[in-house]
């Protein structure tokens, strides 16, 4: 009932974006002046009023129908206009082909068809009839198919246009097959190799080196008693709330041309200054230290799973300590290691901005992609061509994740009731994880060391005096006339990526635990498909749904380029796989007859969710608003096709700075990025989990056999 | 007399293609504790979930109070349920636990947590009402889960094997509060229990299932007295189980013998049965003659009772000997007579 009111509220709302000419604005007019792009949804909803005011009558049967022509309705809404997005042309005449943005009208009417659709499918007999889990489901489905699957088909589509002579199999062996993307020169005179094998290559470099330091680290703060552990946890979480590339900017700093160790090594070794920085050695270890502090925590959380009376057992069969750790310890954190190096790899896949800056000659598919899109070589479909092949990469490697992995965790094995504590390490292996983790922990403290005093130097390099201006620079404020100006450079990128960030981190985090609350307490016909699909956009690479973004959004249906919309929904279709993981895990530790307890009490399940599961939730949603948040602003690859002058990124405008070698004013702002970014995680952490309850007992009952 | 407060009506539950109750029927009357007891994995969890609305009936009806609740879910059902795990809301306090349905139901909070508190008084837990589930005992957040579902006054109460986190000493206190509780405010309950002791202690009535059917139902005596199956024979206390053939007797009536004991039986001769006998129903006697033969081969002293493995012609035998002042060797041979009314005589099942 609710939703019909809603439809005919919509229907006097103006239909489309822009009023189209010569023709009524508003929905119901439009389908009286017998508009087929309208009539038929509007036929649909009073089909559907007539089944509503008959008392949700009809056998489910008939509910199945009604549910399959709501979403039909919906689905014409968006499609009638054809999926090419063909601009509309007010000179012509309204048609069906050429149609307008959808507007305030057609939007709402979508989500109103949505909502019937729910209401019949649980009338119908889905999730046992609960109305608010259909809704939920119907809302994260519209979500998924209309901002992740719809412009990865778009890819597609571009990809396989016919090219100038008219072949589409021409037109794909050219953005698909050419030699900067598979060429193996490299591997005989020294010519470049093609960006698959770039790409391939750093990213497995980068997973294997990150996951090494990982492990090193997280023995080294798990198992030894060494001093300085609990600044260095500190010190791995750095680079989480650090943007990607700014690991980067410092290496440039200490190693390029003009780099301060470059300069010493001349002055003192007579070493001549190079730019050996520039090339995949340089975007190799930029993307090493970058990504180490993931792999720690991942092999950290798997090492720390362990139960320490397996290692206890092993001793006791008469194991020494460093065949305990290769025959028990090792084998059991393997799927952490296997995880962190997946996770690692496809992380070093979608990174733009270190082979942005770092790459030199060097190229690999992300920063191809922007080229392709920015450069001098322009063309759209070979950039979609680019963005396929490092998306069939990504996704590879994430279903090997789920398939492989999934059920490969033993760290559940054991009964309950576990104590003891962790034997020591071996000393030879004590020595070489003190050893990595001091290296890595000089690196880390060195490049952030290199940042803070670079925001502070007169011209890195060449004079090293302290000075403000870059600070001044971009963030000046002086009192005038009419009170406080803002008149740093950088305030405006500032405000925008702050409310942006602030206004999807919520979303992000909220549909993100919904979703995980689907999968983890519902059942329902395809819960695995949709989970599957929940969780893929995580590995999509940022700069391929910037990409696929621009190609299905700039036109009708949908018209939200150059807008916030845009960077919002970017960002929550992007970030929402990790509020669905930190829920998935939360979930599993919440006992599933609380549910059941406030079920039978005779709550519903919007009380259950708000009552129950929230509160004990509560860690969850500061760790996925936090991460959201952060990787929010922090993102390069995400935003640099979406933002708009209106709507600039904090990120992309440091990119620029870079690009025009403007280093200092780029590190101070980045610097500012960085300090209130901690600030505001400390601060959401600490709101967000003021309470925290000890929990009674997690076990769980007698399970449905 | 008015209708059932429950009827299950061929009721059977698939999942997938697992199918976990088969089709079953049974109805419980008001003012009635009956007790789903067998295995794990033999469906009564199941069942009872079936009751709550926790599952759905793939087929069959579900009759509460005469009416059919088939398709309702649990949030709608006019029933309540006691956990085995308490599943008490951590983040809630005591009080806030037992009112929690009241609210859920629209009552005005000052009511609820009035008759909340009233509540926790009858299960004896005034003056806890502010405590987190955290900081009470064991047996006290089992009080709490009682008195968060009793306060909906449902007209079946449901226990999910409500004693199985309490130790020993604690779980024969609880299972009689659990029916004193029953018998005064006069509650139709439903308890799913593996404890076979636990379940004749408190139940008017005892179903016994077995792979998603029901086994055999009835008052707890005439289950242990008149098996229908060796297996709730042996699912009822301990019982020796032996395998032989009827045989006409000279009389005209058949027979079954056991090392020459002759045992009469109803059933037709030629067909091969299973001989019940309780452990407690086998004597030692001094009378070589109408007696089974056997040696002692464990022998332990248990206080109240002496229990002897028992190596005869037979196979092994589990006897067990009241007020025994004095436990016999192991080695020792003994004789052992039967009491043919305590014999209990079934046609063997097929599958065994």
């Amino acid at each position: 009932m609710f939703w019909l009111v809603v439809a005919a509220a919509a229907s006097v709302l103006p239909w489309y974006a822009v009023a189209p000419a010569n023709a009524a604005s508003s929905g119901l007019l439009l389908a009286l002046g017998g508009s087929v792009a309208v009539l038929p949804v509007y036929a649909v909803l009073l089909a559907l009023a007539g089944i509503g005011v008959g008392g949700g009558g009809g056998g489910r049967a008939a509910q199945r129908l009604a549910a399959l022509a709501s979403f039909a309705g919906a689905v014409w809404i968006l499609v009638s206009s054809g999926l090419q997005g063909t601009p509309y042309d007010p000179a012509l005449a309204l048609t069906l082909s050429n149609q307008p943005a959808v507007g305030w009208g057609a939007g709402l009417t979508v989500v109103a068809l949505l909502g019937l659709g729910a209401t019949a499918l649980a009338r119908a007999g889905m999730m046992d009839g609960d109305r608010f889990g259909a809704h939920l489901l119907v809302l994260v489905c519209a979500i998924l198919a209309l901002f992740v699957l719809f412009p990865l088909a778009q890819i597609l589509e571009a990809v396989s246009r016919p090219d100038e002579t008219g072949s589409v199999l021409a037109g794909l062996a050219g953005r698909l097959g050419g030699r900067e993307i598979w060429g193996l020169t490299c591997l005989v005179d020294g010519g470049r190799c093609g960006m698959v094998w770039n790409s391939v290559g750093l990213g497995t470099a980068v997973g294997l080196s990150a996951t090494l330091l990982g492990l090193g680290a997280s023995l080294f703060i798990v198992r030894t008693n060494a001093p300085m552990r609990g600044p260095l946890r500190l010190v791995t979480l750095l680079p989480l709330v650090t943007p990607p590339f700014v690991v980067g900017l410092a290496l440039i700093l200490l190693f390029g041309r003009s780099g301060s160790v470059t300069l010493f090594m001349y002055d003192v070794f007579d070493i001549r200054p190079s730019r050996w920085i520039y090339g995949p050695q340089g975007v190799w270890l930029a993307q090493t230290l970058g990504l180490t502090p993931l792999a720690f925590m991942v092999i950290h959380a798997t090492l720390v799973s362990v139960s320490p009376s397996v290692e206890e057992a092993a001793q006791t069969l008469r194991a020494g300590r460093w065949y305990t750790f290769r025959t028990v310890t090792l084998p059991l954190i393997r799927p952490g290691l296997a995880n962190a190096f997946l996770l690692c790899f496809i992380e070093s896949l979608a990174d733009l901005g270190n082979p942005l800056i770092l790459g030199g000659g060097f190229r690999v598919l992300a920063s191809g992609i922007y080229f392709k899109i920015v450069g001098a070589q322009a063309d759209l479909g070979e950039a979609a061509g680019l963005g396929l092949i490092l998306l069939a990469i990504s996704l590879t490697v994430f279903l090997l994740q789920t398939v492989w992995l999934r059920g490969a965790s033993f760290v559940t094995v054991t009964g309950k009731g576990d104590g003891g504590k962790f034997g020591e390490l071996a000393p030879s292996l004590k020595l070489l994880v003190g050893g990595v983790t001091l290296i890595w922990g000089v690196l880390i403290v060195t490049v952030y060391g290199t940042v803070i005093a670079g925001s502070f130097a007169q011209i890195w390099g060449r004079d090293y005096s302290f000075t403000l201006t870059h600070y001044l620079d971009a963030f000046d404020v002086i009192s005038g006339p009419h009170g406080l100006v803002w008149s740093g450079g950088a305030w405006n990128f500032f405000f925008t990526t702050m409310w942006i960030a602030a206004v999807a981190a919520p979303l992000t985090a909220a549909l993100g635990l919904l979703t995980a609350y689907l999968i983890a307490r519902r059942r329902f016909v395809g819960r695995g498909v949709f989970e599957f699909a929940a969780m893929m956009s995580f590995a999509m690479p940022g700069t391929v749904i910037g990409l696929a973004y621009v190609l299905s959004f700039n036109a009708p249906p949908i018209e939200i380029t150059g807008t916030a919309v845009i960077l919002i929904v970017a960002f929550i279709s992007r970030n929402m796989p990790i509020g669905v993981r930190v829920g998935l895990a939360q979930f599993s530790q919440i006992d599933p007859s609380l549910d059941e307890a406030s079920t039978t009490l005779g709550a519903r399940p919007g009380m259950t969710l708000r009552r129950v599961l929230y509160p004990l939730m509560k860690p969850a949603v500061a760790t996925a608003v936090i991460y959201a948040f952060v990787s929010s602003v922090t993102t390069l690859s995400q935003v640099i096709f979406l933002v708009s002058p209106r709507y600039d990124w904090a990120t992309t405008y440091i990119i620029g700075l870079v690009e025009n070698t403007n280093y200092g004013r780029a590190i101070a702002y980045s610097v500012v990025l960085i300090v209130l970014l901690i600030v505001i995680v400390a601060l959401l952490q600490l709101i967000l989990t003021r309470t925290e309850f000890r929990r009674v007992n997690t076990k769980s009952t007698g399970e449905t056999q | 007399m008015s209708d059932p407060a429950l009827v299950f009506d061929s009721v059977g539950k698939s999942f997938g293609s697992y199918e976990a109750v088969k089709g079953i029927s049974f109805a419980l009357e008001r003012h009635e504790l009956v007790s789903l007891l067998g295995p794990s994995g033999c469906g009564k969890t199941t069942t009872l979930r079936l009751v709550a609305g926790l599952e759905m009936p793939t087929r069959g009806r579900i009759l509460l109070d005469g009416a059919d609740v088939s398709t309702l879910s649990a949030s709608q059902r006019d029933i309540a349920m006691v956990f085995q795990s308490y599943a008490l809301f951590p983040h809630m306090n005591v009080v806030d636990n037992v009112a929690y349905g009241l609210i859920a139901q629209r009552t005005g909070k000052r009511e609820a947590h009035e008759r909340a508190r009233a509540q926790l008084e009858l299960v004896g837990l005034a003056g806890y009402e502010k405590r987190l589930p955290s900081e009470i005992s064991g047996g006290q957040q089992q009080r709490v889960a009682v008195a968060r579902a009793l306060v909906l006054e449902p007209a079946v109460l449901l226990f999910d094997e409500p004693l199985s986190n309490l130790d020993a000493k604690l779980r024969r206190q609880v299972r009689e509060d659990i029916r004193d509780l029953q018998q005064r405010l006069g509650l139709t309950v439903l308890y799913v229990t593996h404890d076979q002791s636990e379940a004749m202690a408190i139940s008017d009535r005892v179903i016994i299932m077995k792979a998603g059917r029901i086994e055999q139902s009835g008052p707890p005596s005439s289950l242990y007295n008149e098996p229908a199956s060796a297996f709730v024979a042996d699912f009822m206390g301990d019982a020796n189980v032996i395998e032989a053939t009827t045989i006409a007797g000279p009389d005209g009536q058949s027979r079954v013998v056991l090392d020459g004991l002759p045992l009469g039986t109803e059933l037709p001769a030629g067909m091969t049965v299973d001989v019940m006998l309780r452990p407690e129903h086998l004597r030692i006697t001094d009378a070589a003659r109408e007696a089974i033969g056997g040696t002692i081969r464990r022998a332990s002293y248990l206080g109240a009772q002496c229990e002897y493995r028992v190596e005869t012609s037979l196979g092994p035998l589990l006897l067990i000997e009241q007020g025994a002042q004095r436990l016999r060797s192991e080695g020792e041979s003994i004789a052992i007579t039967i009491d043919p009314h305590h014999a209990r005589i079934i046609e063997r099942e097929r599958d065994g």
